[in-house]
């Protein structure tokens, strides 16, 4: 090759060596990029908007039977939802669910299932006046949701660049961390009554041509198995509850309207005296003295 | 005469089937509502309901020991004194509770069971005449203290309120129940 030509062939040769450069530090930064989207509610932000507003609870009287409300708290201004994330329907579902363990108890007298139109970004405690007001609810269980979702390329993701990679193999890994919370409060004394948590942890993979759908997937499984939990928790904490407004009178002030449920009571002094009355009643029998 | 109870036998096993089967508990529980949309055999089934382990524990246990007695002592008087408080507590609650909305428990009967022992126990004379009426003593100052109080008493699980009428029925049937004439006695004649 003549000087002259070596000359001419280098501003060639430049162009797609650089072009390749470009490729390998694309293709770098793809393998390090790593994505997270969110959707939360808070309950904290929807009861507490202003910052600066004290509330101060009282202590709730508890007038039995009582009628609960159940309600997702609205979600959190800027949160991002994946595909639909938790729709209307299943946050019918997941409401419904965690009515059903307030049913059990006679106490309870109905729930009410609140719709998220009916509670505005914000409302506070107002908001929760009204809807005492609509419902007739004493108390209300605020359901409220955080799940981060992350992706990040691994290994297989380097067979993306024969194309057909991208549609068999399954080089992005996702991880779907879900936090789920019943907060239940009395609405006239402003008072928490007790809280159940419930968390999952969905770990999974997929094709980038996919990967919308399966983190749709992960999402609503991630709920699922978070409001699993909850449910469960919800139960103790329950039956907690109940022990605590035994021994602390002087915390809850427990009242009985028209509509409650009764029943006969017996207890262990019953008890010794069945049992005198039975064994004076066998002596009479060893004794004969029958009609 | 059969020497088993099975009279309250079969009564301990219906409630504990009822209490092992929430759906059939629900079905068969004292309801005013459900009563009056056409479901009368509340008004006898919900004695065989409890609302609550406590309530289902303690409830048979005393039924068990008194109705056991009661029973092999004479059967038909305890049949008649069981019969009455089923049949009488359901509709008098409904007239005399026009608060309540729901009722459940045995206690009405085991309350006869026991009043029924104590009425013939004072029959009995002699020591047996005292324990007869400090019982019928105990189950009165109960029955008014709880009436008084609004809450069971010496109950730790107790998620209801407590309705000493169904107590006082079973101590009116046990006394209906001893009234019943009493075949004389039979004697050997030489």
């Amino acid at each position: 090759m003549t000087r002259h030509a070596a000359r001419r062939a280098v501003p060639v040769l430049l162009v797609p060596a650089l072009l390749a450069l470009a490729g390998c530090g694309e293709l770098l930064r793809s393998l390090s990029r790593s994505e997270q989207v969110r959707q939360s509610s808070s309950v904290v932000q929807f009861l507490y908007p202003d910052k600066q507003e004290r509330v101060e609870p009282s202590i709730p009287t508890l007038t039995l039977p009582m009628t609960v409300g159940v309600a997702f708290v609205p979600e959190t201004a800027g949160a991002r939802r994946v595909g639909g994330g938790l729709t209307e329907k299943d946050k019918a579902e997941l409401a419904e669910r965690v009515g059903r363990q307030f049913r059990e108890y006679p106490f309870v007298k109905s729930i009410e299932f609140i719709p998220p139109a009916y509670l505005r970004p914000g409302g506070s405690f107002t908001n929760l006046d009204q809807l005492r007001t609509m419902y007739g609810v004493d108390a209300i269980a605020l359901l409220s949701y955080d799940q981060v979702q992350h992706t990040d390329e691994g290994l297989l993701s380097l067979t993306y660049w024969t194309l057909v990679g991208a549609y068999l193999f399954k080089g992005e890994k996702n991880d779907t961390s879900t936090l789920m919370d019943a907060a239940v409060y009395d609405i006239a004394s402003r008072k928490l009554l007790f809280r159940a948590p419930g968390t999952s942890h969905v770990k999974g993979t997929s094709t980038p041509v996919n990967l919308s759908e399966q983190l749709r997937k992960d999402s609503i499984t991630g709920f699922e198995q978070g409001a699993d939990q909850l449910v469960a928790n919800l139960k103790a904490e329950l039956e907690r509850f109940r022990a605590r407004v035994k021994e602390s009178p002087q915390e809850y002030v427990v009242a009985h309207r028209s509509g409650y449920s009764g029943g006969g009571s017996l207890g262990p002094a019953d008890a010794l005296l069945a049992v005198a009355l039975a064994g004076a009643a066998w002596r009479w029998g060893r004794r004969g003295r029958r009609e | 005469m059969s020497r088993l109870p099975w009279l309250t036998g079969l009564l301990a096993v219906g409630c504990l089937g009822v209490g092992a089967a929430p759906g059939l508990g629900a079905a068969l529980l004292w309801d005013r509502q459900a009563i009056w949309a056409g479901e009368p055999w509340r008004l006898v089934t919900g004695l065989l309901v409890h609302l609550s382990p406590g309530h289902l524990g303690w409830d048979l246990l005393v039924l068990a020991l008194a109705g056991s007695a009661a029973e092999l002592r004479s059967r038909p008087r305890y049949a008649a004194a069981l019969a009455l408080t089923a049949l009488a507590t359901g509709p008098l609650l409904l007239a005399l509770h026009p608060d309540l909305a729901r009722f459940g428990g045995s206690s009405g009967l085991a309350t006869a069971a026991a009043c029924l022992l104590a009425f013939e126990a004072v029959r009995a004379g002699g020591a047996g005449r005292a324990l007869g009426l400090a019982a019928l003593g105990l189950v009165a100052a109960k029955l008014a203290a709880e009436w008084a109080a609004g809450a069971p008493l010496l109950v730790a699980d107790a998620p209801f309120r407590p309705v000493p009428s169904a107590h006082l029925v079973g101590a009116v049937a046990a006394a209906a129940a001893h009234l019943l004439p009493r075949r004389p006695a039979v004697s050997a004649v030489g």
